[in-house]
Order: structure tokens, then sequence, then C-alpha cells
């Protein structure tokens, strides 16, 4: 199960470190589309966006129907909010550290500005 | 979106990167990340630990040396490395490693930190390369059980994060 659990998210993951991919999805999070629709707003050979999409079918981001001559494709979340989940813990540790930063350099800023107002 | 919040992604199989924007000069961040005693106040440790040991030294040969302590567990979890490039408030590299206690390595690292400074604001990129896939997964996924606790995330969160 847990092998299984990794290997679906490594294709989560693979299917994600690719910007054409991530702009496919981001354009079927506003609905559902066809292969074409999918492509020429990122100037891309309907080949190219095939080859994406079926990465991203692979990764069950996306399932695709056919209706007529025309391919649609459709988001799935669930495999977004499992990756997102198996990150979190290392974002609000990191995230935790950079706003203890934050008050940190606010402290810093206002001990320079008495500084300089002394000299 | 935020210009602050925090990014992180892999764009390799072995790599994470970080990226964080500050209200502050490059100057000021690179001396509030690199000095010991401001190193303490934001290189937080796990809840329940506390800092005994922080030494940086940010020059190339420098060491970094890092000891928590829980009442718990008794040894101390350790994380030392070596600076190896140093280029004041533009980039640092460092070597890490995490050991347990025991003295049992549990995993290395090397850090390389990126300063952009625009308009009194400073963009930092950290980029983490770890030894494998594995270890780099196993980072990502470290304190996962308390993230199933954290709850889902809202999709359109994840949205626009990838925006």
């Amino acid at each position: 199960m847990v092998a299984d659990r990794s290997a679906t998210l490594d294709r989560v993951f693979h299917a994600l470190a690719h910007p054409a991919r991530r702009a496919i999805i981001r354009q079927l999070s506003r609905g559902e589309r066809n292969l074409s629709e999918l492509a020429s707003p990122l100037s891309m050979t309907f080949p190219a966006a095939t080859k994406h999409v079926r990465v991203l079918e692979r990764a069950q981001l996306v399932r695709r129907r056919v209706a007529g001559r025309q391919h649609l494709c459709r988001l799935r979340a669930a495999p977004l909010k499992d990756a997102m989940l198996w990150t979190e813990q290392f974002r609000r540790n990191w995230e935790a550290r950079f706003e203890a930063l934050d008050s940190l350099l606010e402290e810093m800023k206002s001990e320079e500005r008495a500084r300089s107002r002394r000299r | 979106m935020n210009p602050q919040g925090l990014q992180i992604s892999t764009p390799t199989e072995t790599t994470i990167v970080l990226t964080r924007t500050f209200n502050a000069t490059r100057v000021l961040v690179w001396a509030a990340m690199l000095t010991p005693d401001k190193m303490r106040r934001w290189m937080l440790p796990p809840p329940g630990w506390t800092t005994t040991v922080c030494e940086c030294e940010p020059l190339v040969g420098g060491a970094l040396r890092l000891v928590w302590k829980s009442a718990e567990a008794d040894p101390a979890m350790t994380l030392y490395g070596v600076f190896t490039e140093a280029v004041p408030h533009e980039r640092i590299v460092h070597t890490e490693t995490m050991v347990l206690g025991s003295g049992q390595p549990i995993g290395s690292l090397v850090e390389r930190h990126e300063f952009v400074e625009k308009g009194g604001v400073t963009t930092m990129r950290i980029t983490q390369t770890y030894s494998s896939k594995e270890s780099r997964d196993g980072a990502l996924a470290s304190g996962m059980d308390q993230g199933m606790e954290a709850g889902y995330q809202q999709l359109d969160k994840v949205l626009a994060e990838l925006a």
C-alpha cells in the first residue's frame, strides 16, 4: 500500500514538474477543455499537448473522454490534494522559520533606525 | 499572490527549491540568517526541543554546527556542515549532515542560498540537493503524521500556488 501510494505520488510530482503541464492544469481548473483548446493558448502543437495530457492522465490528474471527434479533458483534484498533504509539514516548518525571520528583520530594522537617529 | 509567500518546488528528482521574499535589504537578511545569535531566533528546532549550540562561520571552509536537545530524548540531535562557497550578501553554499544522538547520520545534503534585492525587498532562493531521490522524498515527507492532522488544503490554494 505504501509503495503504491509512493508510486502514485512520484507520478504526480513528475507531472507537476513541467511548466506546460502546470499551465494545462490551470486551464482545466476553469472547466473541461478539448485538446486543441489546451494546445493553442500555450502555442503548443497538437502532438505535444497530447503527450503532456498523457503524463497527466498517468498521474490521474486528468481524465479524458471522447465525445464525437473531440477529446475532452477534465481535472481530477484528489491526487493534487495528496501531493500537497505529503509536503504540508515540510512547508509548515519552513514557514514557521521564515515568519520568525520576518520578526527578527523588523527588530533589526528598528535597531538600525534608532542607531542612525542617535548619530 | 502574496509576494511574501513561500514557494516550494522540486525541479529535479534530488532537489527541493524554496523561494521566499523578505521586506529587508539583503545585507540585513544575510546578517539575520548567518550570525549565530540571530540564527538561534529563527532556525527553530521541532516543538519540544531547544537549541544548545549554534555556530556559524560563513566563510569558505567555515563550520556550521547546531545542536538541539529535548527533555525526553537524551542524546542530542546535531546538524553540522562546512561552507564551500561564500560571496557576502549574494550567495552561500554549505554541506549539511543531520546526526541523531546515537551517532547515526540520518541524511546529508548541499544547501545553496541566493539573495537578490530589488527596491529594499530581498528574494531568497534555497536549493537543497540530496544524495538520492529517496532521501529527497524523505525530507519532503518529514512530519507527515502531523501533516495529516493539519487536514486537507483547499484546492483553490493548491492551484494558486501552481500559478
